[in-house]
């Protein structure tokens, strides 16, 4: 039922707003963001929670909580690895959300304290329900937690590979469903995997809890949707980064953007200057759209801001090179194993023959030889296997991933600067755009020997 | 040589001394390039270093203005600023330090393929021992002995060429990978070096901070670290902070 309300919903949100945005990409219309919340000394928070004037967050040493005028660490749990501490919104309840570290489960209120769910292990994958249940994987199963409730066991997860550092929990309106190494899986008493609508597409709770699917392009398609997929959002800056739903909305991010689907359309806004992703703040909404979380800061919409003066002069359009064309053996691929060993050789000899009869000499010579010899051979082993084909492969996909790696560094520092460059320059971003002109020049320039 | 002339000696001259001048100014390849490959610095690029960062806007391109003269500066600039190296200087000795320079890739991958085409050599000396007899009898003669001796040097020379080789070898493949980590390593290592730098460089925006304070603790870290990664070759250049509290 719920998925069918979400399709039609979907269906109808489509329709409105493939008028708006197909035809021309000018449609779109522009927010702005504006500084809210400085999180220091909060580090690398990669989730957050709002309500009202306050907004749960999940850093690397715990869950903090950002009043309008003071930062607390609230659950102290020293984990370094960003997004090991999680928070999602509980919708109902006297708990405002939850957390999952490595510390606990544990529903979070500014009014009480903490309330840890007993759990067997720690919590590695968190959602929750809109009816206010977190979805928890712990101990190898799957366990449904209400809040200030026991929580108890709803499937067991023996054999999935939950270490995926991709893994995801989807709480969606009609069960949870598990995205691990690019399948989703609905932890039923069999366990079922969805369709996916084609390679490249990630699942995401849509505003009503339904099913989505989105592409790198931003293209977004729901099961059971007419052919006529929803329109995308144009994406200059690339493919999508981060994708969630929110109720209410979807959010798409690229590097340079962040676009949201609301029933009127689609906005996008910039994002603001710094290097990493920037996330939806998940909670309340202001103007129908959610904060953002960006480089331990949080940022408010704001009215689209005129673009600031040109200060930033033009970025060289030198992309980094592929390294080197040339591979080992591209010259006569497969054939050396059939390239023989050639051997010349050229020898001499002198020498005396002495034949005595009798004790006496009777015959004597000497001899001269030259010796001319020109050999060829084949190892027959190596026509069967050249035991360098493998190394040879395996060159190659270093050289592949050394170059997508240096290409998507690139990508993400030009980004960077692209961000920086839409803010106003004081000295601090001229000093930061000095910075990152630098590391392009290193990562242009910085693949192999040639 | 002898038809070469007075003119062809003096156009000789000058063309040597043309090589010895270097580019023509305005006229680099790339006036902003870090050079990692080559474990050079272009001329010209972030020569003021820090001072450069934090007195004039960096405008940050190869056509960008020069720096203003120093009446422009902020009066909160430290003085140590003007000795401080600029980033390049401080990623090539970093690059140095660590053994990753890309010229010892290119000189070694240009040997091991050298190495594909050359033969093996093969030289030998031998030497014949040996002598044959044999003893003839015949009834109512004497005994007749033959003695047949053969001495003799010989030598050979050989030469074997394994034209798979020339292809490619196992050696190669190994330096191959070997260059494609250190690359990556070069690059990890200058971003470093210039985020260290960089973070420095922010610090002293607000002048030199004292060694008590917070900031002056961040400065001597990431002083230190530099000095880490640089073997200390600009710890008498490095901005410290300065005592007191």
């Amino acid at each position: 039922m719920g998925r069918a309300v979400g399709v039609v919903w979907l269906a109808g949100w489509c329709g409105c707003a493939a008028l708006l945005t197909e035809a021309r990409a000018a449609s779109v219309a522009e927010v702005g963001t504006a500084v809210a919340r400085r999180l220091r000394p909060a580090e690398r928070c990669s989730s957050a929670v709002r309500r009202g004037d306050g907004v749960w967050l999940g850093c690397a040493s715990g869950v903090w909580r950002a009043g309008p005028s003071d930062l607390a660490l609230v659950l102290p749990c020293a984990e370094e690895a960003p997004g090991a501490v999680r928070v999602r919104p509980v919708a109902a309840g006297p708990f405002e959300a939850v957390a999952a570290s490595p510390c606990g489960l544990h529903f979070l209120a500014p009014d009480r304290p903490a309330w840890q769910a007993p759990l067997p292990g720690a919590p590695s994958l968190l959602d929750t329900a809109p009816a206010g249940d977190a979805w928890v994987v712990a101990d190898q199963r799957l366990w449904r937690c209400p809040p200030g409730a026991p929580c108890e066991v709803r499937a067991d997860l023996e054999g999935l590979e939950l270490e995926d550092p991709g893994a995801r929990l989807l709480a969606l309106a009609d069960g949870p469903r598990l995205w691990i190494a690019g399948r989703l899986l609905d932890p039923g008493p069999t366990w079922r995997e969805e369709p996916s609508p084609g390679p490249g597409h990630a699942p995401l709770c849509g505003p009503r809890g339904e099913l989505l699917w989105v592409d790198e392009a931003g293209r977004l398609r729901a099961p059971g949707v007419s052919p006529r997929p929803p329109p995308a959002p144009v994406l200059p800056g690339g493919r999508v980064v981060a994708a969630e739903g929110f109720p209410g909305g979807i959010w798409l991010a690229d590097r340079r953007w962040f676009y949201v689907l609301r029933e009127a359309g689609w906005v996008r806004g910039p994002l603001p200057p710094g290097h990493g992703r920037a996330l939806p703040v998940a909670g309340e909404l202001e103007g129908g759209l959610p904060w953002l979380l960006a480089d331990d800061m949080l940022h408010r919409p704001a009215p689209a801001a005129a673009s600031a003066a040109a200060w930033c002069p033009a970025a060289s359009a030198l992309q980094p090179g592929l390294g080197p064309g040339w591979a080992a053996g591209d010259a006569l691929p497969g054939g050396r194993a059939w390239l023989p060993r050639l051997a010349f050789g050229l020898g001499s000899r002198r020498g005396e023959a002495a034949q005595s009869i009798g004790g006496v000499v009777a015959r004597r010579a000497k001899t001269t030889r030259w010796r001319l010899a020109v050999g060829i051979s084949w190892p027959l082993e190596g026509l069967v296997d050249d035991g360098l084909e493998a190394g040879r492969a395996a060159l190659q996909r270093e050289r592949r991933l050394a170059a997508a790696e240096r290409l998507a560094l690139f990508e993400e520092l030009a980004a960077a600067r692209d961000r920086l460059c839409r803010a106003a320059g004081g000295p601090e971003e001229r000093l930061e755009l000095h910075a990152l002109d630098e590391m392009l020049a290193v990562v242009r320039a910085s693949g192999e020997a040639p | 040589m002898r038809r070469l002339g007075v003119r062809g000696w003096a156009g000789l001259g000058g063309l040597l001394a043309l090589l010895a001048a270097g580019p023509v100014p305005g006229q680099e390849d790339e006036g902003w390039g870090l050079d990692l490959v080559a474990g050079e610095v272009e001329p010209g690029w972030g020569q003021a270093g820090g001072a450069l960062a934090l007195e004039e806007p960096p405008a940050a391109a190869p056509s960008a203005a020069p720096v203003e003269p120093a009446a422009r500066r902020t009066p909160r600039t430290p003085a140590c600023l003007r000795r401080e190296p600029s980033s390049a200087e401080l990623v090539r000795a970093a690059v140095e330090v660590a053994g990753l320079g890309a010229g010892e890739d290119r000189e070694r991958a240009w040997r091991v393929r050298v190495a594909g085409f050359l033969p093996k050599l093969t030289a030998g000396v031998d030497m014949d021992v040996g002598d044959r007899q044999d003893f003839r009898y015949e009834p109512g003669s004497p005994r007749v002995d033959q003695l047949q001796v053969d001495d003799g040097w010989g030598w050979d020379v050989g030469l074997s060429l394994d034209l798979s080789g020339a292809a490619y070898r196992a050696d190669e493949l190994q330096v191959a990978r070997e260059a494609v980590r250190r690359a990556r390593e070069r690059r990890e290592l200058a971003l470093e070096v210039i985020r260290l730098q960089h973070a420095r460089l922010r610090l002293l925006r607000g002048g030199l901070p004292t060694a008590g304070s917070d900031e002056g603790a961040q400065l001597a870290e990431l002083g230190a670290l530099l000095d880490a990664w640089t073997g200390g070759r600009f710890a008498d250049r490095l901005c410290r902070p300065r005592a007191g509290r």
